[in-house]
């Protein structure tokens, strides 16, 4: 995970804030107001315009039954009237007069009648008629109407009894009550004729809008019904998403947990959030406990997570940079470009002691609405990065080598590693000139590396003779770095800081070997001056006396590194060989270290090519022991003459050949044609080597450009012969006066 | 802040070169110079004088060094905003800077754009 | 002893500088060392001592010439003894400052101080091998001595 991009994830991550899941919580308590409104707007005026419709459809009713009635009295009367005439019965029509008077009587009641009485949940007529302001004057109007109508009729209807005086005399005719029966029904009968149709008009009227008014209730009503259709249904759907969405949420939710879950499982960096009095939140990812090898990390203060890690300076500037972050005023650019734990060292207390991480915090500041809530901060663990970049392991190995130094030190002839010391010392004084001198392009910049490869090259190689490893080591790795320069497409001025860094380095290692050298003497001041020895006396170094070569007499410096050189040449390489070395004690000072560098190099090169393996030259009948004699001697006026022979196998010159082919000097072709004289010249170009690995032995393909750079500035001659299956011959000729300018280079 | 309010700035470092060369090229233009100093002494004479309200503050200073000097400043007018410009370039000195009151950290050496932007930086709300 | 990256950080503060101050490149040449104790310096010698987890100096030494261009080159009129001192000073210090992006806040840095060469050497105060990083500019030559132990 980036920081970038990550930590916003993260941040969710840690603070459980899906967007989906409050909107899911949303979803019910918009479903119950919906409910609520629905209720309120529709269903409840439905239940009003019901009661309405109720009144209304009563009110009609009473009023369409009795709408008749003035008829019904108006026919009765006429009943009435007529019986009385033929002496009929006429308590019939009377009742009927009585019935209607009482129907009417009870809807001019229930119309009018104080609507407060009525019960609420009962249909009510009166409270349909008291709704309308035309319906209510219609109704009065109604109520004057019926009672003058009444008012006549009342008299008919109150009669009772027989109409009729029955006689023998006069038969059947009307009594009292009967005359005024009649003169009552007579009037009524004008009185309804009157009345009736007004009364009549009214009914139909007041019919008539209650009719029309129930129309409109029930269409109001359809209306209603049909929105309370829809909303149902919109509701009935509604709450089906509602249903779904939440199923759908809490597997989301469901998931989201899971793979919060997982990723604080699994996520390499350590992740976890700081609320404002330093506390380390509950939920962090599980590799805060590898990071920070600890069991318990939640609820742990900042600094109690810190403070056993880092020194206290280190800590103290965290702190002070956490309040920082919790500081309003400081803006977030400012913040991230002061993190002083960008990279910081920790280090833990192990088994094996002190073991030290290098880790990287980003800190993240969480905001609610505006508000600083937390610190979000993601941890990785960046060892690797900086161990690479750093040069901690270099350092490792240098405290390594401090007792190999002493041990080779010990087992070497002490006046050899003076003459050593001093020659390295004034190698590498060259070397500093030579990085010294000014240089502004590449070519210049090549010149120095060549330069320097070989006077690093010479005292590698005789450090190696020596058994020096940890100088051999030294510039061994120096040569590495020469050949990563030599490698480089350009070259600049910067590239060679690693050189400078590498000659301090050993400048600064052969100052102590010459302080150790200088403190044995002291401690073994008689013996060292007594014998003036190649070996150290065996109770100060019991190793010495292995080194020690063998022979009578004494042997000069130079004889005694190159013994020492064969010997541990032909063991690693498991050969055979002895050095036959004549006039080397004899060599003017001027070619003294000319000499040497030249003879450790061609020995070497005897060794590593020349002399083939026990078993080789058994095969072809030689000894089994190789021989390398090396003469120097003086040639009078022609000069002084250097010869290193070994009776090996002779060069390769088919190997010679396919190496300057690999190695691009030659192609091919022009490699087939070549002949051994130009072909071996080859042998003393720089970088040419027919080795594939370099050890620190060969293979850097400097050795034999050593030596014709030291003849070279010498003004001498080399030469080189083999035969093959017999032996290679290095030889070479120094002027007889010899003070070249060059040697003091 | 008011966008139309002119601001002044003083500027504080011991290499007279620096601070002609903030002077020179700083281009904001409410921001007015009304004065530099060498030290942290001379910054504190200077504000009693002039009141900045923005201050530019070198760090590595003889007399009196720029961290102590911010946050006797910020004591004195806790408004003041103050960009440390210095060749410190550790963390911990800019977390020690910004946590005695100074409100940003330029690193020198730095060009004119990068001057410019810190001190746009350091005058924007928030 | 100093590693790689440590010295790197003084070539690179010196690179920057050049580039952001001056506007122009500083071509820095093979280092080397300085084995006989003191090493040359030009005309004008900025020193920062350095004390804390390093002991030791870090200068920056350049002739007068390149001295009144680079002040030329950041629109610096005056050129007078006072003003090269200032940047030779604020050179030594901005190099010594930016380096504790790497050594961190132990490496302690005074404020830099401008001297006269003593015999045309800079005489280093502690016993380490000085590294002289040789720089070119323009025409000019000049040098960051980094000294520490």
């Amino acid at each position: 995970m980036s920081p970038g991009n990550g930590t916003a994830a993260a941040e969710r991550v840690l603070m459980k804030t899906s967007p989906l899941w409050s909107r899911e919580r949303r979803g019910p308590a918009a479903f119950g107001v919906a409910l609520v409104l629905f209720t309120v707007a529709v269903l409840w005026p439905a239940f009003e315009v019901a009661g309405r419709l109720d009144d209304t459809a009563t009110a009609l009713r009473l009023v369409s039954e009795q709408r008749r009635q003035a008829d019904v009295v108006a026919g009765a009367l006429a009943s009435v009237r007529d019986r009385l005439e033929s002496f009929g019965y006429v308590d019939e029509p009377l009742a009927e007069i009585r019935a209607s008077v009482r129907e009417l009587d009870g809807l001019v009641r229930a119309l009018t009648a104080n609507p407060a009485t009525a019960d609420a949940f009962a249909s009510s007529p009166v409270r349909a008629i008291r709704r309308s302001q035309a319906l209510r004057a219609d109704v009065e109007e109604l109520s004057t109407a019926w009672g003058a109508f009444r008012h006549a009729v009342v008299p008919i209807a109150a009669f009772s009894g027989v109409p009729y005086a029955d006689s023998e005399s006069a038969g059947v005719r009307l009594n009292d009550g009967g005359r005024l029966l009649a003169l009552e029904t007579r009037k009524a009968i004008a009185a309804v004729r009157k009345q009736g149709p007004p009364l009549i008009a009214l009914l139909g009227r007041v019919a008539t809008a209650l009719e029309a008014e129930s129309t409109r209730l029930s269409g109001y009503l359809r209306l209603l019904m049909l929105t309370a259709l829809g909303g149902a249904l919109a509701l009935g759907v509604g709450l089906a998403y509602v249903a779904f969405a939440r199923r759908r949420a809490t597997q989301l939710l469901a998931a989201a947990e899971r793979q919060t879950g997982d990723i604080l499982k699994t996520v390499r960096e350590g992740l976890f959030l700081l609320d404002a009095r330093g506390r380390i939140g509950t939920v962090h990812s599980a590799s805060m406990q590898r990071l920070f090898k600890r069991d318990l990390v939640a609820g742990l203060q900042f600094e109690e997570l810190l403070q056993p890690l880092v020194p206290e300076k280190t800590l103290h500037t965290a702190l002070r940079f956490v309040e920082v972050l919790w500081s309003e005023r400081t803006k977030e650019n400012l913040v991230k470009s002061i993190n002083p734990l960008q990279e910081v060292e920790v280090s833990f207390e192990t088994e094996n002691g002190q073991e030290s991480r290098w880790l990287e915090f980003d800190f993240h500041r969480v905001r609610h609405d505006g508000k600083l809530v937390n610190l979000l901060v993601a941890v990785q663990d960046v060892t690797q990065r900086v161990r690479l970049a750093g040069e901690i392991a270099l350092l490792r190995e240098r405290a390594q080598s401090q007792v190999d130094t002493l041990l080779g030190v010990l087992s070497v002839n002490p006046r050899q590693l003076r003459s050593f010391l001093s020659d390295s010392d004034a190698g590498l004084k060259m070397v500093n000139a030579r990085l010294r001198e000014p240089a502004r392009d590449d070519a210049a910049f090549r010149q120095k590396v060549d330069a320097i490869f070989r006077q690093i090259h010479s005292i590698k190689g005789e450090a190696a003779a020596l058994g020096l490893s940890s100088v051999q080591g030294r510039t061994h790795d120096f040569e590495g770095q020469l050949k990563e320069l030599r490698e480089a497409p350009a070259l600049s001025g910067g590239d060679f800081l690693p050189l400078t860094l590498k000659l301090d380095d050993l400048f600064t290692h052969l100052a102590s070997i010459g302080e150790l050298v200088a403190r044995l003497a002291q401690l073994q001041p008689a013996a060292v001056a007594a014998t003036d020895s190649r070996a150290m006396p065996a109770g100060a170094a019991p190793a010495a006396s292995v080194s020690s070569p063998p022979g009578p007499g004494q042997e000069d410096d130079l004889t005694g590194t190159l013994r020492q050189l064969l010997e541990r040449i032909a063991s690693a390489r498991g050969k055979s060989a002895r050095l036959v070395a004549t006039g080397l004690g004899d060599i003017p000072d001027v070619y003294r270290r000319a000499v040497k560098d030249i003879a450790v190099q061609a020995l070497r090169n005897s060794l590593v090519h020349g002399l083939e393996e026990p078993a080789a030259r058994a095969g072809s009948g030689k000894p089994g022991v190789g021989t390398v004699k090396i003469d120097f001697r003086d040639e009078g006026d022609s000069g002084f003459r250097l010869v290193v022979e070994d009776d090996g196998a002779g060069l390769n010159l088919s190997r010679i050949r396919e190496a300057a082919v690999e190695r691009g000097i030659l192609t091919a072709d022009a490699a087939a044609r070549i002949d051994s004289k130009q072909l071996l010249p080859l042998l003393f170009r720089a970088g040419f080597s027919t080795e594939q690995v370099a050890d620190g032995d060969s293979g850097r393909g400097v050795g034999m450009n050593l030596v014709a750079e030291l003849v070279r500035q010498l003004r001498g001659r080399v030469s080189l012969s083999s035969g093959e299956g017999r032996y290679t011959r290095l030889s070479i000729v120094l002027p007889a006066a010899a003070a070249p300018a060059a040697l003091a280079g | 802040m008011h966008a139309a309010r002119t601001l002044k700035l003083m500027i504080v470092d011991d290499s007279n070169i620096i601070r002609r060369r903030i002077e020179r090229s700083q281009q904001i233009e409410r921001l007015q110079v009304v004065g530099s100093a060498a030290n942290g002494r001379e910054a504190l004479e200077l504000f009693a004088q002039t009141d900045p309200d923005v201050v530019t503050m070198d760090l590595t200073m003889p007399e009196m060094d720029g961290i102590d000097c911010v946050e006797q400043l910020v004591a004195l007018k806790p408004a003041l905003l103050i960009l440390v410009i210095s060749a410190l370039a550790d963390k911990a000195t800019a977390v020690e800077a910004i946590s005695r009151g100074a409100n940003g950290f330029l690193c020198k050496p730095f060009t004119e754009r990068e001057l410019n932007e810190a001190l746009s930086e350091l005058l924007k709300d928030g | 002893m100093l590693t790689e990256s440590e010295i790197r950080t003084f070539i690179d503060g010196t690179v920057r500088y050049f580039a952001v101050s001056a506007g122009q490149a500083v071509e820095v040449g093979a280092p080397y060392l300085v084995t006989d104790g003191a090493p040359a310096a030009y005309d004008y010698l900025g020193v920062i001592t350095v004390s804390g987890r390093r002991k030791g100096a870090v200068c920056f030494t350049a002739p007068r010439s390149m001295l009144m261009v680079l002040l030329m080159r950041m629109h610096e009129t005056d050129t007078g003894d006072a003003n090269i001192r200032d940047l030779v000073g604020e050179v030594a210090n901005t190099i010594s400052g930016n380096a504790r992006r790497d050594f961190g806040r132990e490496f302690q840095i005074s404020a830099p101080s401008v001297v006269e060469p003593e015999g045309g050497k800079f005489w280093p105060p502690v016993e380490a091998r000085p590294f002289v990083i040789p720089l070119n500019w323009r025409s000019h030559s000049a040098k960051l001595i980094v000294c520490l132990e």
